[in-house]
């Protein structure tokens, strides 16, 4: 703490050297309607598109509506300070936010600004909101796995490091819960993750952070928050927020999760955004660009070329249907755009099977690039048995009237619904995943007890990890050998009885 | 539906604010002073509205059209502080 005298001093230097600016030049509006969270300016004349503008009561806008007399922007903040008559001036720069190593562990808003009460965020350096997505030569093919711990997800519907892939399903189906564990298993994985919150109820979300803090996910996590008490402006640039800082991460080269959860809200808001701005409404009354939204967000998504960091974005946007409608407007736009789906469905998660993947129906376009080696060969033959066992599912009723051949294809197949259902909030290792199903689809699990499978699933897991972890540590270096294979099988013998 | 009554307003409003030229001192102006100003900016003087207040301080601020100068003393103050202050937060 300096003496006064000090303080004196440093003033009086200052001073000395100051020099004055010139003639300050800029330019301004006049606020000659707001309503609804948009003002109509009048002035302003040589305003870009997607500009920031400052109102008096230190609120922020955005130019969207340049139109020839009028100006049309939102307010991203508290509309109710803006009066008619207010100036309001130009900043020069397009939609932009800090972006920062300082972010991570940190809860923020789409402006920036920190809102978990830890302390004011120190950033220096802003990147834009909306930039174009990297070009085809600076892309390199998805070769890596993004590992979600999800047995479903990483045997039969795996996920790459750079690839896009939609959650869908109806509310309450375990989509959330899908994002969260993909967030926890990457503790050792040099993934950092941005959790972009959409809409979403701010108590749900507090609940959230504070799961992930406690299981040590913060530290390598972002959230962005725009809850659903916040103006249809913050909602609608939430997950160019996100994945702006994604962006920043991956330029450095690392490899980032984000999460947009969920889009459909975000849809939602654009089109009341658009409704107020008076822009044409289309087909559900979305504006005609509600596809370019999705698009231009989600193709920022991508696994970058050495040259240009060697860093990727995997993107999980989650889009919420209604009763199962997968055909509608929003749903299907999203589709065309991803690398692929998981489909949940509510009637499979009213069963008990949670995670609640409709396997049939769900696909990732990426497929086996995106597995090691020892998962790629235990997972070979599950989707085929499990579509078999689908077909044959209906006939379980006449269990005793079947053939010795189809009743063995039954059994197996309540088996591997036993052993791909999962607890919330705990995510398996790729390398448990495997002796996991290498013991279901060499039939070690064929005489256990449906009721007793997951136990016995679960011992073998312990035992392997407390007896085998040499045996574990080659199954993630990617190894697949006669003698792994062997002592596999051995493992499984042992582990199970 | 926006009335020609409503869109006949915004166009006078735009009129208004962008063909205008206003001229704010804290003092009254030489009529010499508003003429060289008038030439220097390439304004009409019969464009011109001057307005005092003075509350700036000393100075002139030059609103042409949408466009602002501020020459005010008031606003360079201001400058002062905020750069002193940034200065010596930095330190």
């Amino acid at each position: 703490m300096s003496t006064k005298s000090e303080i004196i001093n440093n003033i009086e230097q200052q001073l000395e050297t100051y020099q004055s600016d010139k003639v300050g030049e800029s330019e301004i509006g006049e606020v000659i309607e707001v309503k609804d969270g948009i003002a109509s300016i009048v002035g302003l004349t040589k305003v870009q598109s997607q500009e920031m503008l400052t109102f008096p009561s230190g609120a922020t806008g955005l130019a969207l509506n340049l139109e020839e007399d009028v100006v049309g922007a939102i307010i991203l903040g508290d509309f109710s300070k803006i009066k008619q008559g207010d100036i309001v001036t130009r900043t020069g720069e397009i939609m932009n936010i800090p972006v920062g190593d300082e972010m991570i562990g940190r809860v923020i808003n789409p402006l920036g600004e920190a809102i978990d009460g830890k302390g004011e965020l120190k950033t220096t350096e802003t990147q834009p909101i909306d930039q174009i997505a990297p070009g085809v030569i600076t892309r390199t093919p998805v070769e890596t796995p993004l590992q979600t711990g999800i047995k479903s997800i990483d045997a039969l519907i795996p996920i790459g490091r750079g690839q896009r892939e939609l959650i869908l399903g109806d509310r309450q189906t375990g989509k959330t819960s899908i994002a969260i564990d993909t967030i926890l298993n990457q503790k050792d994985q040099n993934v950092t993750c941005v959790y972009v919150a959409i809409g979403q109820k701010e108590s749900k979300v507090a609940a959230l952070v504070s799961k992930l803090e406690e299981a040590g996910a913060m530290e390598y996590t972002t959230v962005v928050l725009a809850g659903a008490s916040e103006p249809s402006p913050m909602l609608y640039l939430a997950p160019y927020s996100g994945v702006t800082l994604a962006e920043y991460f991956a330029a450095k080269g690392e490899d980032v999760l984000v999460v947009y959860d969920d889009l459909t809200k975000q849809a939602i808001a654009y089109r009341e955004m658009s409704l107020l701005l008076r822009r044409p409404p289309g087909r559900e009354a979305f504006p005609g660009d509600v596809f370019y939204l999705h698009s231009r967000l989600l193709e920022r998504a991508c696994n970058l070329t050495d040259e240009f960091g060697g860093g990727s974005i995997t993107a999980l946007p989650i889009i919420e249907t209604q009763a199962g409608d997968i055909s509608a407007y929003i749903p299907t736009n999203v589709i065309s755009i991803t690398d692929g789906q998981i489909f949940l469905e509510s009637n499979l998660f009213n069963k008990g099977i949670r995670p609640a993947v409709n396997i049939g129906s769900s696909v990732s376009r990426v497929g086996s690039a995106a597995q090691i080696k020892p998962m790629k060969k235990v997972a070979g033959t599950l989707k085929f048995d499990a579509a078999q066992y689908k077909e044959l599912e209906a006939f379980s009723q006449f269990a005793s009237d079947l053939d010795p051949d189809t009743k063995k294809v039954i059994e197996r197949g309540r088996r591997l619904t036993e052993i791909l259902k999962q607890p919330n909030f705990h995510p398996m290792k790729v390398e448990d995943q495997v002796v996991s199903i290498f013991a279901l689809t060499n039939g070690y699990f064929d005489k256990i007890e449906i009721s007793e499978v997951s136990q016995k699933e679960a011992s073998l897991i312990e035992f392997a990890n407390n007896v085998k972890k040499d045996l574990l540590a080659r199954i993630v270096e990617g190894e697949w050998s006669d003698e792994l294979i062997e002592e596999l099988h051995t493992t499984c013998k042992e582990g199970i009885n | 539906m926006k009335s020609n009554k409503h869109k006949l307003k915004r166009k006078q409003k735009n009129l208004q604010m962008n063909h205008t030229v206003e001229i704010v001192s804290a003092h009254v102006l030489e009529q010499s002073k508003v003429e060289e100003l008038a030439q220097i900016f390439d304004i009409n003087i019969s464009d011109i509205e001057t307005k005092i207040d003075p509350s700036i301080l000393g100075g002139i601020i030059i609103r042409k059209g949408s466009v602002v100068y501020d020459g005010s003393i008031k606003s360079k103050l201001e400058n002062l502080k905020q750069a002193l202050f940034n200065k010596l937060h930095t330190a």
